[in-house]
C-alpha cells in the first residue's frame, strides 16, 4: 500500500474528550459551526467519522508528516482516532487535484458513540479548519427493489432477420431496435437508435467506461471479454499493488463500499487504513449484488456478436472491438459508500482511464438547486446533507488536464434522473456539467417512475411493465447475475424452463447507459474519423441528436404503478411537455453529428425553410446568431429565424456562411436561483447558389 | 503455346474488363454511357458527389456538401436531346435541366439556366463506405415513374 494511503498519523489521544452531554455550548461555537460546516443530516452519515478541509499551510504540514506540530490544535477537546487523507490523490496529479482542494480533505475517526456533531463544533472552533462534511451515505437509485419482475411468458417479437448480431436475446431488445412488432402499443423508432450506426462503428477497445454501481459480474458469459482489465494486476502478484495506484488487485476495478466492512471478502481497505489495508480475494468476481451494476454494464458493452446473450450499444461487432467496462463499486446489494469513497471512486475513474462516469445512482431528495447540492442545507423542513467532496471529485474526474481518450478533450458524466416521479431531475444529474437522463418505454411515452423537468437532459428507454401494457418484454433485457432479484426471461429446453443470467429491469438507472453506450459509441466514432471534440462540444452534440418526443409528452392520462404510494394512480401526461429533456437520444444522428457540421443550400433570392428535425428538436427554442463575415457572405437583409422546427432564411448573394443555434435545456423556469439547466448550442453551415432544391439534392 | 493461350486469355479478359459496357462503348447510345456510377471531380461548390444513373431510369444521388455525412437522394432521370432532366421521388424536380458531355470516361453537366454552372464527374464506383455512412433523405420508390 502506498504510503499517501495509509494513515498520515496515527493520532492517538490528543487533547480531552468533551464531557459535557451536548458538546455545543455557546452562540459563538455554533455560529463558527454554521460558516464551516456544510449542511446536512448527522442521521445519514458514516459514525464516527467527519470529512475535514484544511487551510493549505495545515494541509501541507499533514502531507508532510508534520501533523504533530498542529494536532494540539487541531483536535482539542477531541479523542480522535485516526486522520487520514480522504481521496487516493497520486502525486503526479497534485496539481488537478490542489484546482479542486481535494488534497486538502482528510478523514477524521472518532468513537461511535461521539455525536458527529460534537467533534465539528470542536474542530471548526481551529481557524486551521475550513470546511466540515458530513460522510452522508450515498443512495442508489433501487429499481430492482421496486419493480421485482416475472418470469417472461413471450419472446422473439421482432424478425429474426432484422438483427444485426447473432446473439440470442437481441430480438426482445426493443431499446436496441423497435419495429413496433413487439407488442400492440410499441411505436416503431421508439428506442436508442443504433442499429443503423453499427454500420459505422460497434465501439472501441480504447473507450473504457466506469460503471459506477453494484460491482460488474466480470465472469458473465457475454461481459467477460469487455470488462477493462489491469493488466498489471491481472499478471501480477496476489496481494500486491503491482502497479503502484495505491490500490491492492484491481484487476478490473476497485469496491469503494468499505467505510465499513460489509463482509471479509469483499473488504476495501485502501481507502480506510483504521480498518483494513487490504482486499481480500478478488472483489468483483463472485457475487455482484443485486445484479444492478451488471444489467446496466450489459447494456453498454456486452460482447456482440458472439452467440451468446444480448446485444449492448457499443459491445463491438464480435471482433474484439467494443468499450471496456471498469467496475467502481460503489453500492453491494443494501449497503452503500459513503461520500469520501464515493469521491475516491471519482478520483480512481479519472486516474486509471475511464472517459465516461456511468452513475445509475442520485439522491432521493428534491434538491432546486446546485448550492443546495453542493453545501446542504433545509428545504421544506427537510435536511439536505451537502456533497462538496462528491462535487470536487466529480469536477477533477470531468477536467480537461484528467481527459482519457484521445478524441475527447475531459471526461464525460452520466447520471439517472431518478425514479421518484419528481417533478426535478435528481443531483449530481441536475448539475450544469453532468448528463441527466430521463425514461420512456417502449411506446415513446414517459416511464411512470421518471423524473422530469428541471435538471433533466435528454431521454432514452427505461422500459415500462406497469403502464397498461403490464407486459413484462416493456422492461429493458440485459446481463444478470443469478439470485438477483429479478427473474430471468427463462429458455424453454429439454429439462424445461432453464434460467440465464439475462434478466428484466427499469429505471431511468437503465435509462442512464444508454446514453453512456451512445457516447461511448460517439467517442469511438470520433476516433476512427481521426477527430477531436471538448466536453462541451460533445454533450452539445449529443444533445441535438435526438427524436423529438414532445407529442408523446402530452394529452390525456395514463395508468401508472405509483412508487411513492404502492398502487396504480393515473398521471396526467401533460406535465411532462418540455420537461422529458431535449428528446430521446438517437445514435445515427449523433454519429452524423460528428462526422460534421451539416450543410445546406439556399437558393439566392429566394426566402427558403430549412427542416432541422433531423439535427435538433423542433420543440426546443433556440436563439440563432450569426457572425458579421458570414451575414455579408450570405447577404442577408434581415436576419434568419427559426419557426416550427424550420430555419427561415434569404440570401441575397452567392456566398457561405455559418449559423448558430443556441439554447439551453433543464432549467427551472418557475424558481429564481433554482436549477440553471446546461446550455448547448448547434452549428449548421448555408451556401447561396444560383439556384437550389427545397429538399436539398445537388441536382 | 499454353502460355499463348494464357496470354490471349488475359488480353481479352482486360478488354472485357475495359470497361462497363463489354468493350462496345463506342457503339453505345449516349443514354447508355451515362448508366453507370460518377465522382465529381470539379464542382462549384466544396462538395463530393456520387451519382448512380440505372436502366431503368432511376439514380442514387450521394451527395456530401461542406464537411458533414454523405446524404442519399433517389429519384428518376430521363435524357431527351441531350437535355437531361430529372425528379426527386419526394416529387421535388430538379433545380435545373442539364446538357451533357461525355468524353470516354468523363462527364460533364451544364446547367440550363442563367448561371450555366458547370460540373465534372469521372466513371468511379462508390465506396461502400460512402453507401454504408450516409443519411437518407429521399427514399426509393415502390411505384417508380420516369421524370417528364
Amino acid at each position: 500500500m502506498k504510503k499517501h494511503l495509509i494513515v498520515l498519523a496515527a493520532v492517538a489521544v490528543i487533547g480531552t474528550a468533551c464531557t459535557k452531554e451536548s458538546g455545543i455550548e455557546g452562540t459563538t461555537e455554533r455560529q463558527t459551526l454554521a460558516s464551516k460546516l456544510v449542511g446536512g443530516d448527522e442521521g445519514e452519515a458514516v459514525p464516527g467519522c467527519l470529512l475535514v478541509q484544511l487551510e493549505e499551510n495545515a494541509a501541507s504540514l499533514v502531507r508532510e508528516g508534520r501533523i504533530k506540530e498542529i494536532s494540539e490544535e487541531l483536535f482539542a477537546g477531541i479523542q480522535a482516532e485516526s486522520f487520514t487523507p480522504a481521496l487516493p490523490v497520486k502525486p503526479k496529479n497534485a496539481e488537478i487535484a490542489r484546482k479542486y482542494g481535494l488534497d486538502r480533505w482528510f478523514t477524521v475517526r472518532f468513537d461511535e458513540d461521539t455525536p458527529a456533531e460534537r467533534v465539528a463544533v470542536q474542530m471548526a472552533a481551529s481557524p486551521k479548519v475550513s470546511r466540515i462534511q458530513y460522510n452522508r451515505y450515498v443512495t442508489p437509485i433501487r429499481t430492482d427493489d421496486v419493480f421485482p419482475a416475472q418470469p417472461l411468458t413471450r419472446m422473439s417479437p421482432i424478425p429474426a432477420e432484422d438483427n444485426s448480431f447473432d446473439d440470442p436475446y437481441a430480438s426482445s431488445q426493443w431499446n436496441l431496435c423497435n419495429d413496433g412488432s413487439i407488442s400492440s402499443e410499441a411505436v416503431a423508432g421508439a428506442d436508442v437508435g443504433v442499429k443503423d450506426a453499427w454500420r459505422l462503428t460497434g465501439g472501441d477497445p480504447s473507450v473504457i467506461v466506469a460503471v459506477f454501481d453494484c460491482a460488474i459480474a466480470t465472469r458473465h458469459e457475454d461481459l467477460e471479454d469487455a470488462v477493462w482489465q489491469n493488466e498489471a494486476e491481472v499478471n501480477g502478484e496476489a496481494g500486491a499493488d503491482d502497479d503502484g495506484n495505491g490500490f491492492i488487485d484491481d484487476k478490473y476495478g476497485f469496491n469503494f463500499v468499505g467505510c465499513y466492512a460489509i463482509n471479509e471478502d469483499y473488504i476495501s481497505g485502501a481507502l480506510d487504513g483504521s480498518k483494513q489495508t487490504a482486499v481480500k480475494g478478488d472483489p468483483l468476481n463472485s457475487t455482484a449484488g443485486s445484479g444492478h451494476g451488471t444489467h446496466v454494464a450489459g447494456i453498454i458493452g456486452a460482447t456482440n456478436n458472439n452467440g451468446k446473450g444480448v446485444s449492448s450499444i457499443a459491445g463491438g461487432t464480435g471482433n474484439g472491438d467494443g468499450v471496456r467496462l471498469m467496475s467502481c463499486q460503489i453500492f453491494k446489494g443494501s449497503s452503500y459508500c459513503a461520500d469520501a469513497q464515493n469521491a475516491a471512486a471519482f478520483i480512481y475513474a479519472a486516474d486509471n482511464g475511464a472517459c465516461i462516469a456511468q452513475c445509475s445512482y442520485g439522491n432521493s431528495n428534491i434538491i432546486t438547486n446546485d448550492d443546495l447540492y453542493i453545501n446542504g442545507g433545509e428545504l421544506n423542513g427537510t435536511k439536505v446533507s451537502a456533497s462538496t467532496l462528491e462535487n470536487a471529485a466529480l469536477k477533477y474526474f470531468l477536467d480537461p488536464a484528467n481527459s482519457n481518450h484521445e478524441s475527447l478533450e475531459g471526461n464525460m458524466a452520466i447520471f439517472a434522473a431518478g425514479n421518484h416521479q419528481n417533478p426535478y431531475s435528481s443531483y449530481p444529474g441536475a448539475l450544469p456539467y453532468v448528463i441527466s437522463v430521463t425514461a420512456f418505454g417502449w411506446d415513446f411515452l414517459p416511464s411512470g417512475y421518471t423524473n422530469y423537468g428541471p435538471g433533466c437532459k435528454i431521454a432514452a428507454p427505461g422500459g415500462e411493465w406497469s403502464g397498461a401494457s403490464g407486459d413484462y418484454a416493456g422492461m429493458i433485457l440485459s446481463t444478470g447475475v443469478s439470485g438477483a432479484a429479478t427473474q430471468s426471461p427463462g429458455v424453454e429446453t429439454e429439462k424445461g424452463t432453464e434460467s440465464k443470467n439475462y434478466v428484466y429491469m427499469q429505471g431511468t438507472s437503465m435509462a442512464c447507459p444508454h446514453v453512456s453506450g451512445v457516447v461511448a459509441l460517439g467517442i469511438s466514432y470520433t476516433r476512427k474519423l481521426g477527430k477531436k471534440f471538448t466536453r462541451e462540444q460533445m454533450q452539445s452534440m449529443l444533445l441535438t441528436s435526438v427524436t423529438d418526443i414532445e407529442d408523446f409528452n402530452k394529452g390525456g392520462s395514463r395508468r401508472f404503478y405509483d412508487v411513492n404510494s404502492g398502487g396504480y394512480i393515473s398521471i396526467d401526461m401533460n406535465k411532462y411537455a418540455g420537461n422529458m429533456g431535449t428528446g430521446a437520444v438517437d445514435a445515427w444522428k449523433f454519429l452524423m453529428a460528428i462526422e460534421g457540421t451539416p450543410t445546406f443550400m439556399a437558393e439566392k433570392g429566394k426566402t427558403v425553410k430549412i427542416d432541422l428535425s433531423g439535427y435538433c428538436s423542433p420543440s426546443q427554442e433556440y436563439t440563432v446568431s450569426i457572425d458579421d463575415a458570414s451575414h455579408k457572405a450570405l447577404g442577408l437583409s434581415a436576419d434568419p429565424v427559426i419557426s416550427n422546427g424550420h430555419l427561415e432564411i434569404c440570401c441575397n448573394a452567392i456566398g457561405s456562411g455559418k449559423i448558430t443555434l443556441s439554447a439551453s435545456v433543464g432549467k427551472d423556469p418557475d424558481l429564481e436561483g433554482g436549477i440553471g439547466g446546461m446550455a448547448y448550442t448547434r452549428e449548421i453551415s448555408i451556401i447561396s447558389r444560383p439556384f437550389a432544391t427545397d429538399n436539398g439534392g445537388w441536382l | 503455346m499454353k502460355k499463348l493461350i494464357y496470354i490471349l486469355a488475359a488480353a481479352l479478359l482486360l478488354a472485357s474488363c475495359g470497361d462497363k459496357n463489354g468493350g462496345k462503348n463506342a457503339e453505345l447510345t449516349l443514354e447508355e454511357k451515362l448508366c453507370t456510377e460518377w465522382h465529381s471531380t470539379q464542382l462549384p461548390i466544396d462538395a463530393d458527389i456520387y451519382i448512380s444513373f440505372a436502366e431503368d431510369k432511376t439514380f442514387e444521388l450521394y451527395q456530401q456538401i461542406g464537411e458533414g455525412a454523405y446524404r442519399l437522394y433517389r429519384g428518376t432521370w430521363n435524357l431527351e436531346d441531350n437535355l437531361l432532366t430529372g425528379r426527386y421521388n419526394d416529387g421535388e424536380d430538379w433545380a435545373a435541366a442539364y446538357t451533357i458531355f461525355m468524353n470516354d470516361k468523363s462527364l460533364t453537366l451544364t446547367s440550363q439556366n442563367d448561371a450555366a454552372e458547370e460540373s465534372q464527374y469521372v466513371m468511379e464506383a462508390i465506396p461502400e463506405d460512402v453507401r454504408n455512412g450516409c443519411e437518407t433523405v429521399v427514399k426509393s420508390q415502390s411505384t417508380d415513374s420516369p421524370a417528364l
